[in-house]
């Protein structure tokens, strides 16, 4: 119930850093690890050393482009390097070497879907840039690792186009898909080789003009991000409802308090002191060069989710789950190769097995449950070799024993193994002498007697005859007996 | 020639402390050296590139490959304060 | 021995007529009793130095392949890395740093068998013309203790002057090589720009800084060159062009055929006495057969004012990363982190350091930046297309190296005065040109002039094969220190 007198809609910026997963830093030789003992991944590049000199990683560029062309950016065929002068303890040489007068990459877009609509979300540029290294922040001293010193980042910055905490999360989530399709980033926040800044301000809906912008830092998860932006969004609005001012300033996330806390106002503005880095030549690229890495793209996230549509049929909202997570799309094409019931195998990708390893916190993949026995599983199946409802247990037993093929399971099974029909007539006809009165019932019109008829056997299957083939012998048999309504 | 609020920010922003003394003395020498320069602000240049660099040298890239590497040892064997094998310094009001 | 030529000196050893362990032991002999007055060493490899010797004799012994610098001593200027070496730059800001890893010209130097001898003082980070501005004590030049070498590189300039070693290398960002080879009366080459790596020197002005060395002959010279004047894959900015075989060329050196401009008009403001040892020298070159053409290069009138703008901005960068976190010099009197940096750098650097952090701090700044680094740069656009130009009328141009001769210690107290005495130098930098000093004869008070020869970008040989022709037809190198003359040799 909106109890303001104006509505207010919210203007939105990211700023994505991806960390690259190039073997090596981004001008250093040392390698790009997380975890390792402090201090231990390092060069005199990277740690900045008087006497060293950045030379830059060949891999790195190529990312870039490959971005590039996923994105629909124009790709600057010269692109320079930048030093960005200021003094912080996790800045090796006190400037940061970037791209600030000519980025790599500029506009580009991303297509979302929030509530069922399609938005483009139009992005500004992207740059290669090197990353600082690690504060630790003790009671009275701080600690610096130099390790991650120097990795190659692409800061991708949109436009503020952004209209909602939903759309932020969309967006970001439909970056990371595409960084991950391309395999060119590990897009792990808890690791930090995803980072997201917003910029944010609200104003009254039809206003051009744009108000104070305030920055959130240090979100460590999508959901965060929308708690952080939906409770910024209501501090700007409450604010200026009440006539106060909104003042330039740093904000981060309080997971306890569920708001944004001001970390610190901004003061004067820094002055970076921008120029043309003297060490390093521009990257020049030729559009043959470009076009190559256009061609040689893997599918996108973009290009599956229609493929997904309209080649395989599976319903919209299977397909977004599926391409969302790369892992498990990956693992469910591999299977679809030794099947073809997809909608059947999305289902038990999606739900069944999914659901069994929810609170292990495990995968597929991370069992070692070949994609091939899932679809072996599906072909039982769909050959009416096991029920349903068999599958189910063959499926826990798979997970108990991974690496074990369904088909061996069932065989060595005899619970898995389905009732004949010569085992099930018998049933049947037990059945129906018991329950007289229900054949009258459903011989008078009531559809429901029927069901309750093929429960009545299926119990006495013990779950092991197949729904299709009980269904049909209690129709015959019904038939047999009298006028079928 | 700085006024002195001018010239406590140019310290400020390059970071070197300086008793009165010394900033009577670096502001009246920057002023000097600014005014000499000054010069170059008679030149006709429209339309001239700056000079990025002085030779068109372009990529220079390297493959992705690890190198030469400094030791730990080699690295805060030069660090002034260390604890834990990390370089320490006063307590920083979180940045990020 | 001293005074023998690098090449003398390592044909003798490779001959077996004297041993690496003689050699070094004879330097480091001369170095101690008369550095003291000269003071032309920061630090000295008494132990490495006889270590490399003894191997290296080892290595004759067994009749393995020689290197081309074996058993000639070659000192370093303070700025450039040696791994395991104190790379201190004349700073109290580095005085303990040990290099973690050595500059490639050092790796070249020792895989060719050099006998690397010691650091030489300079002025703190490369910043001055007089070596007045290290932070440990000024060197004296060796022709007249009361007197400059000259700088940044005045150690090496000296150490080869007085014969302390027969090679020495500097860095050259705006004249530190050729001003002190100058005053001091030896050869100083800087290369051109990228054709020696700079990995592993301190960087000053990045897009300027050249390391070069210093000899007493320009064949001595060729050698050396051959061995660091290569393609570097950890520097960017490195020629991609392959070695040159110098040598090879000073055979054929002959200046048949060879214009060179001089810019007298630029030349107007030239004292007497450095005016007619210029005019001299001109004669000189013409006596080899090079015929001498007037050139207009008025626009180097501005290059002072650019080369420190666009010099004091580049190093007020490379300069920051020296804030008393990681390695130098940490104040004991700070407690918060801005008190860390603010006061290490207060503590840590020289006056002229400051003033140049603050110059070039001030021309990068907001507000500041298109009318100070963006017009540099601008006009260094103007100096090299006239360069260019100049080059299409003639092959080389000569000026002389430097206004006056070696001035006193403590003479020059203007700064503006001082940068003055680039005033010939600083555009070979701002064009990436190849530039060499040569000894042209003696002031009145017997200190040594230079003539400086320019060539076009990537004409080191040529450049050198011209410096070998004038030399020839003039002995000044051959002139030693008078100060040395008397001790017994």
């Amino acid at each position: 119930m909106n109890k303001n007198q104006h509505e207010w809609e919210p203007v939105i910026g990211l700023e994505i850093h991806t960390q690259l997963n190039t073997k090596t830093k981004l001008f250093s030789r040392a390698p790009n690890r997380f975890g390792d003992e402090p201090n231990t991944n390092i060069s005199a590049v990277c740690t900045g050393q008087p006497g060293s000199l950045p030379i830059l990683n060949r891999e790195a560029v190529k990312k870039a482009v490959q971005l590039g062309c996923a994105l629909g950016s124009s790709i600057a065929l010269v692109s320079y390097f930048d030093r960005k002068s200021y003094f912080y303890p996790d800045n090796p040489r006190n400037f940061q070497i970037t791209q600030f007068e000519t980025p790599i990459l500029s506009g580009g877009e991303v297509r979302i879907e929030v509530d069922g609509e399609i938005k483009t979300i139009q992005l500004d540029r992207a740059h290669l840039e090197d990353d600082t290294g690690m504060l630790k922040h003790f009671s009275n001293f701080a600690g610096i690792d130099y390790n991650r010193a120097g990795s190659a980042l692409i800061e991708i910055v949109s436009t503020s186009c952004i209209r909602s905490a939903k759309e932020a999360s969309a967006y970001a989530m439909a970056v990371r898909a595409i960084l991950l399709y391309l395999d060119i980033s590990d897009c792990n926040m808890e690791e930090g080789s995803l980072r997201i800044d917003a910029n944010i301000s609200v104003r009254i809906k039809g206003e051009t003009i744009l108000r104070p912008k305030v920055e959130i830092k240090n979100m460590n998860s999508f959901h965060h991000m929308e708690l952080a932006l939906e409770s910024e969004i209501r501090r700007q609005t409450y604010a200026y409802e009440n006539g106060e001012e909104i003042g330039p300033g740093t904000y981060r996330f309080d997971l306890e308090k569920k708001a944004t806390v001001l970390m610190r106002k901004k003061e004067k503005a820094a002055d970076y002191r921008y120029f043309s880095e003297p060490d390093l030549p521009p990257i020049v690229l030729t559009p043959s060069f470009i076009e190559k890495i256009r061609a040689a793209l893997p599918e996108l996230p973009e290009e599956r989710y229609r493929r997904y549509l309209t080649q395989l049929n599976l319903p919209q909202d299977v397909a977004q789950q599926l391409v969302a997570d790369k892992p498990l799309s990956d693992y469910f094409e591999e299977a679809l190769k030794h099947c073809s019931n997809p909608k059947n195998l999305c289902n038990w990708l999606i739900v069944e097995f999914s659901g069994r390893l929810k609170e292990s916190g495990t995968t597929l993949v991370t069992l070692q449950i070949p994609p091939q026995h899932v679809a072996s599983l599906i072909n039982l199946i769909d050959s009416e070799k096991i029920t349903g409802k068999i599958a189910k247990s063959v499926a826990d037993a798979m997970l108990l024993s991974p690496g074990k093929d369904p088909a061996l399971i069932v065989s060595e099974n005899p619970d898995f193994v389905p009732i004949s029909t010569a085992s099930i007539e018998p049933l049947v006809d037990q059945v129906l002498s018991v329950n007289q009165e229900s054949v009258r019932d459903y011989l008078a019109g009531k559809g429901r007697a029927f069901d309750f008829l093929v429960g009545q056997v299926m119990k006495l299957c013990k779950g092991k005859a197949s729904p299709e083939l009980v269904n049909k012998l209690l129709h015959d048999k019904i038939k047999a007996l009298g006028e079928t309504p | 020639m700085l006024n002195e609020d001018e010239f406590s920010a140019l310290v400020e922003l390059a970071h070197i402390a300086c008793t009165p003394e010394e900033e009577v003395k670096f502001r009246d020498s920057l002023g000097r050296i600014l005014g000499y320069v000054e010069q170059l602000q008679q030149v006709p240049t429209d339309g001239v590139e700056p000079c990025i660099q002085v030779f068109p040298f372009e990529n220079r890239l390297r493959e992705d490959q690890e190198g030469e590497l400094i030791s730990k040892q080699k690295f805060l064997g030069n660090a002034p304060d260390i604890v834990g094998g990390l370089i320490r310094v006063p307590s920083v009001i979180k940045f990020e | 021995m001293h005074f023998h030529s690098a090449q003398e000196l390592s044909q003798q050893f490779i001959e077996g007529a004297i041993s690496a362990e003689k050699i070094a032991s004879h330097y480091l002999k001369r170095i101690q009793e008369h550095d003291p007055e000269i003071q032309a060493f920061l630090s000295i490899f008494s132990d490495r130095v006889q270590q490399k010797a003894r191997e290296l004799d080892l290595k004759r012994s067994l009749g393995k392949k020689l290197g081309k610098l074996a058993g000639i001593p070659i000192a370093l200027k303070d700025n450039i890395h040696l791994e395991g070496e104190l790379t201190t730059c004349a700073s109290k800001f580095l005085a303990n740093y040990r290099a973690p890893f050595s500059a490639t010209v050092s790796q070249l130097m020792e895989e060719e068998d050099a006998l690397l001898i010691g650091k030489t003082n300079c002025d703190e980070f490369a910043m001055g013309s007089s070596t007045e501005n290290s932070a440990f004590f000024p060197t004296k030049n060796p022709w007249d203790l009361t007197r400059s070498p000259g700088g940044s590189s005045g150690g090496s300039a000296a150490a080869v002057a007085a014969g302390f070693c027969p090679l020495a290398l500097g860095s050259d960002t705006g004249g530190s090589i050729r001003q002190p080879a100058a005053f001091c009366g030896v050869v100083g080459f800087k290369p051109t720009y990228g054709r020696v790596s700079r990995s592993g020197l301190v960087a000053f002005g990045s897009s300027m800084d050249q390391i070069g060395p210093f000899s007493r002959s320009v064949a001595d010279t060729a050698l050396i060159m051959e061995v660091i004047g290569r393609h570097c894959d950890e520097d960017a900015t490195s020629l991609l062009i392959p070695q040159e075989k110098y040598r090879e060329q000073l055979k054929h050196s002959s200046a048949n055929g060879i214009t060179i401009g001089v810019p007298w008009r630029f030349l107007e403001g030239l004292p007497q006495e450095t005016r007619s040892n210029f005019e001299e020298a001109i004669e000189s070159l013409k006596s080899t057969g090079a015929t001498v053409i007037d050139i207009d290069l008025e626009i180097l009138n501005l290059s002072i004012a650019t080369y420190y703008i666009l010099a004091t901005a580049e190093a007020s960068t490379n300069l920051a990363r020296f804030d008393g976190v990681r390695y130098g010099r940490r104040s004991k009197n700070a407690s918060t982190l801005e008190e860390l940096y603010d006061l290490s750098r207060q503590e840590g650097f020289g006056p002229e350091v400051k003033n140049r952090i603050l110059l070039g701090t001030y021309v990068l700044s907001s507000g500041y930046k298109d009318a100070y680094y963006k017009k540099a740069q601008q006009v260094r656009t103007q100096i090299i297309q006239k360069f260019q130009e100049v080059f299409k009328q003639c092959h080389f141009v000569s000026m002389p190296t430097a206004p006056t001769d070696a001035f006193g210690l403590q003479e020059l107290q203007d700064p503006i005065q001082m940068y003055l005495q680039d005033i010939y130098t600083i555009s070979a930098n701002l064009a990436g040109l190849p530039a060499i000093s040569l000894p042209s004869g003696f002031s009145n008070e017997q200190r040594p002039f230079g003539l400086q020869l320019i060539a076009p970008a990537q004409q080191d040989a040529a450049l050198l094969s011209l410096a070998h022709c004038y030399e020839n037809a003039t002995s000044w190198h051959s002139k030693r220190p008078a100060f040395f003359r008397s001790k017994n040799e």
